[in-house]
């Protein structure tokens, strides 16, 4: 019996399916919601799950299934584009001061120690107050505030393998330093990239969140899970429904992303 | 004249006092020629193969002197010149097999980069090319080599791969540094023969660095001493073997291991 559930990868298939359950809505909700996510209506104030609403209504009478679908992919595209941003940036700026060191490296690293020492949902803030809030801005000043940490990464990685031997056969076959650096050095850094994007896209869904909730983030009427837990504060005691349903999605993603991140898929390449 | 080594001298300036490896390194090597360079850990020998391939980056390592290869000056051409001859006229092997493939790419990927950089030619090219260098390298199965990862090759077979990556575009020039320490005798023995066949069948001038005076004396008609950055002795290593005239050689040859039977 024990031997049975040895080999088996329980925190890929947890991960997998827990991801599962808040993406696959998020996508869905990006094209399609049961209800219109700004259509109010009096009558269903602060309602309780109904076969018609099943995560009930807010203090505007909106489906909370509906907010909750749109706010998720809202979260989950800023969180993708985030990563996205932050790690294409990251790799470049990590591959070239990593590669090449010297004063370009000691400079950009000092200025990396710089944007290290705030924290990164501060920065975000100050670029969000720089640049504005909405989907957009928030999208850039989370990629922006987040590149540090891939570039620390990908330069270790880079640092480590510029000696290799393996680097100079390359070199020595008549490689360029871009071809040796993205074409060779890069495929070994997938590894640790692959972890480092999944924690980042945790924390940009958390910071996200967390901004929206600050009420600087997404802005009103878009849906935004942080924004529907602000807003539910007021009625935690009387209609608990609606700060539980975007807190769950929110935990569950976050879990979701990081059990996959430690599963043997991932670890063990 | 392949190759006109002229006070070499190599200097790393990574510390706050500069450090010397290499003092006045002269060499001169003719095409189709096997000189033996050995010496102790440390004696810079290998820097001074490293700066012959053009692997030593000038912010590194300071190099004074003259490395000349048919008539271009390594140390003071231009990157795209150089790399023009790496790989293709220039090709080094290294001692270890074991980190010298990247353990994320397939052996043909690998065996063939050097022709793809150097010459035009279409994946099918390739990949017929690689095969048959892998099979020069005594591979038994070229195909499923070509499509292994470096991991499921044993090292012998490594050193092979690189031997053969080494080989594709046919270069006048080997440099082999250490090629067998870190493999068993009998692998050291086959390679040390392939090394030669390669030399015979295409010409390839051949720089084989060692601390084994065993294999130097196999296989170099030529050899250098070198101890502490300085090149103590050299000559015919047959003279050098019989009659050493520095007392440092004179070390070397008695720490070879001798068989002694009742």
């Amino acid at each position: 019996m024990k031997n049975k559930f040895k080999n088996k990868d329980f925190n890929l298939i947890v991960g997998l399916i827990l991801a599962a359950v808040v993406i696959i809505p998020a996508v869905v909700g990006i094209f399609w919601t049961p209800y219109d996510t700004e259509a109010m209506s009096s009558s269903l104030k602060l309602s309780g799950s109904s076969l018609a609403h099943p995560m009930g209504c807010d203090n505007f009478g909106r489906d909370i299934l509906s907010r909750v679908m749109s706010g998720s992919s809202t979260t989950l595209l800023i969180g993708l584009g985030t990563v996205l941003i932050g790690a294409v940036a990251g790799t470049l700026i990590g591959a070239l001061t990593g590669y090449y060191g010297g004063l370009v490296d000691d400079i950009f690293m000092r200025f990396n120690d710089v944007m290290f020492s705030f924290p990164s949902l501060l920065l975000a803030l100050v670029f969000v107050a720089v640049m504005g809030s909405g989907r957009m801005q928030l999208l850039f000043a989370l990629g922006i505030a987040f590149i540090p940490s891939y570039v620390r990464i990908v330069r270790a990685e880079y640092v480590r393998a510029r000696n290799l031997d393996y680097v100079k056969s390359a070199k020595l076959a008549g490689a360029s330093d871009i071809r040796v650096m993205f074409v060779h050095i890069l495929p070994n850094t997938v590894k640790v990239l692959i972890n480092s994007v999944l924690i980042g896209f945790n924390n940009a869904v958390l910071a996200e969140a967390g901004l929206s909730f600050l009420g600087i983030g997404v802005q009103p009427p878009d849906a935004s899970l942080g924004r529907m837990l602000a807003d539910s504060q007021t009625y935690l005691f009387n209609r608990p429904g609606m700060a539980v349903a975007p807190g769950i999605t929110l935990i569950v993603m976050v879990l979701g992303i990081s059990l996959l991140g430690k599963s043997k898929l991932v670890t063990e390449r | 004249m392949l190759l006109h080594v002229e006070d070499l001298n190599i200097e790393f300036h990574d510390h706050i006092v500069p450090e010397t490896v290499v003092y006045d390194f002269d060499l001169d090597m003719n095409e189709g020629e096997i000189v033996g360079l050995v010496g102790e850990s440390g004696s810079g020998k290998s820097m001074s193969a490293l700066a012959i391939a053009g692997l030593l980056s000038r912010h590194d390592a300071k190099k004074r002197g003259h490395i000349v290869f048919e008539g271009v000056d390594i140390l003071e051409c231009p990157r795209e010149t150089l790399r023009g001859l790496q790989g293709d006229e220039i090709s080094m092997i290294f001692q270890e097999p074991m980190t010298s493939l990247n353990p994320v790419k397939k052996i043909g990927w690998q065996v063939e980069e050097a022709m793809r950089i150097h010459k035009k030619s279409t994946p099918e090219e390739r990949k017929i090319r690689a095969i048959e260098v892998l099979k020069h390298v005594d591979l038994d199965d070229p195909e499923r080599v070509y499509n292994s990862y470096p991991h499921q090759l044993s090292g012998g077979m490594r050193q092979r791969v690189m031997i053969a990556a080494a080989m594709i575009n046919t270069p006048k020039l080997l440099i082999a540094d250490e090629p067998t320490t870190a493999l068993d005798v009998t692998v050291q023995a086959e390679i040390v023969k392939l090394l030669k066949d390669i030399n015979k069948k295409h010409n390839t001038a051949i720089l084989f660095i060692s601390h084994d005076l065993s294999l130097v004396r196999q296989l170099c008609k030529r050899v250098l001493v070198m101890k502490g950055g300085y090149v103590v002795e050299s000559g015919l290593t047959e003279e050098i073997f019989n009659s050493p005239r520095e007392e440092y050689t004179k070390h070397l040859i008695d720490s070879i291991p001798k068989v002694v039977l009742n």
